[in-house]
């Protein structure tokens, strides 16, 4: 219970800082991030193919330039080609479109950040929504590397398949839901009382939080 | 058919939404209409009862007939939706001033929801369980452990012992109201 609590409070802290990164930047950069993230991500999944053959092929064309292909002997230049190791190969394919996704991920965070007015990206609700999913996302990014650092040997996240979001969503979901039955274990307890008083509770902290409230005429 | 909680649960859900798009300063004054409600039906639960009871069967005729329950369960259902919707439309009780900024504010206007939601549909779906469902008869051989579960938990039958409970959140919202 104690350890489910401090996870919980570990994963509200930091959905609560993107929350707030998201209020921050505002809607229209958090959305834009979001929707290039998402887009990103499902073409690697799809089309990830095409974007490791462009990566062959440009890596083989530099081949080419620098064993003479456009200066020197071109039958020597085709000999080197041929028989150099291609750069992405089927065991370093996903590790590979990972990282071709965290740096549009990461670019494309920085450069709303400049290209998206301050003015023209309003401050809502939906800002921190966004922001909560871009943080999701930044999970991704980062968790495989920062748990490969901290964790004892053996006990890594595979670098090259990464984390899955939905699972990660659904875990935390998951955890949430846990955390919701155990406090309703301390509340049953005391029967309809303790529903009385967080029902309650709930209400006047609402209630005690609007400010500027009109005070009733006499 | 699907299990019966799909249905309250899609309900409740709706509920909450509305209170996120209007936000907690105005779902308060629902919700206060909405425990106001809730304390009359559950405090004269019984002379309702015995009276709607006996006019159905002087009515109807039938002792042990399906038609007081129908009744029951209508007059009940039609008189909480009444109050809800006039706690929702028209000129409504407020709270003036404006709500916490986000996230407070949103989280705020996200928890009153879901008591509205959990207030409005479970409600709802007492006045269905309480008298049999006479709309649904189909469900009851249906339930799943869940729904046993939260039909444990269904508003009105939280202080059926002590119905006077749903007045003591309205008397502190209002104090809070009136001191502004």
């Amino acid at each position: 219970m104690i350890g489910e609590v401090a996870i919980l409070i570990s994963l509200l802290i930091y959905l609560t800082f993107f929350g707030w990164l998201g209020w921050r930047r505002g809607f229209s950069r958090e959305l834009t991030v979001a929707i290039i993230a998402l887009l990103s991500w499902l073409l690697l999944q799809q089309s990830g193919d095409i974007v490791v053959a462009m990566a062959n092929l440009i890596a083989a064309g530099l081949q080419f330039a620098f064993a003479g292909g456009f200066t020197g002997s071109a039958d020597e230049a085709f000999a080197a080609l041929t028989s150099a190791p291609e750069l992405v190969g089927a065991d370093t394919r996903d590790a590979f479109l990972y990282v071709v996704w965290v740096i549009v991920f990461i670019v494309a965070y920085l450069a709303t950040g400049w290209i998206i007015a301050d003015k023209k990206s309003e401050k809502n609700g939906w800002a921190i929504v966004l922001g909560v999913l871009n943080g999701f996302f930044f999970a991704m990014v980062f968790l495989p590397s920062l748990d490969a650092l901290f964790s004892p040997e053996g006990t890594t996240t595979e670098l090259d398949t990464g984390i899955n979001l939905l699972s990660m969503m659904g875990r935390g979901a998951r955890l949430l839901w846990d955390v919701v039955v155990a406090i309703w274990g301390l509340i049953a307890p005391l029967g309809s009382v303790g529903i009385l008083i967080v029902l309650t509770a709930i209400l006047v902290i609402a209630a005690m939080s609007i400010r500027g409230g009109a005070k009733a005429k006499s | 058919m699907g299990p019966i909680e799909i249905l309250y649960l899609t309900i409740g859900i709706i509920v909450v939404l509305i209170g996120l798009a209007r936000g907690y300063v105005k779902e308060l004054g629902s919700t206060l209409i909405i425990l106001v409600a809730l304390f009359i039906l559950t405090f004269f639960k019984e002379p309702i009862d015995t009276a709607l009871g006996a006019a159905a069967q002087g009515a109807f005729g039938a002792e042990d007939g399906t038609e007081p329950e129908l009744l029951l369960s209508l007059f009940y259902t039609f008189v909480f939706v009444g109050i809800v919707f006039a706690g929702y439309a028209g000129r409504t009780l407020t709270f003036g001033g404006q709500p916490a900024p986000p996230p407070q504010g949103l989280l705020l206007s996200l928890l009153v929801g879901i008591i509205n939601g959990y207030l409005i549909a479970g409600t709802l779906w007492y006045y269905q369980e309480a008298y049999g469902y006479p709309f649904f008869r189909p469900f009851q051989s249906e339930f799943t452990e869940a729904a046993q579960t939260m039909i444990a938990f269904l508003p009105p039958s939280l202080f059926e012992d002590n119905p006077v409970y749903w007045i003591i959140p309205v008397a502190i919202l209002l104090i809070i109201r009136v001191r502004g």
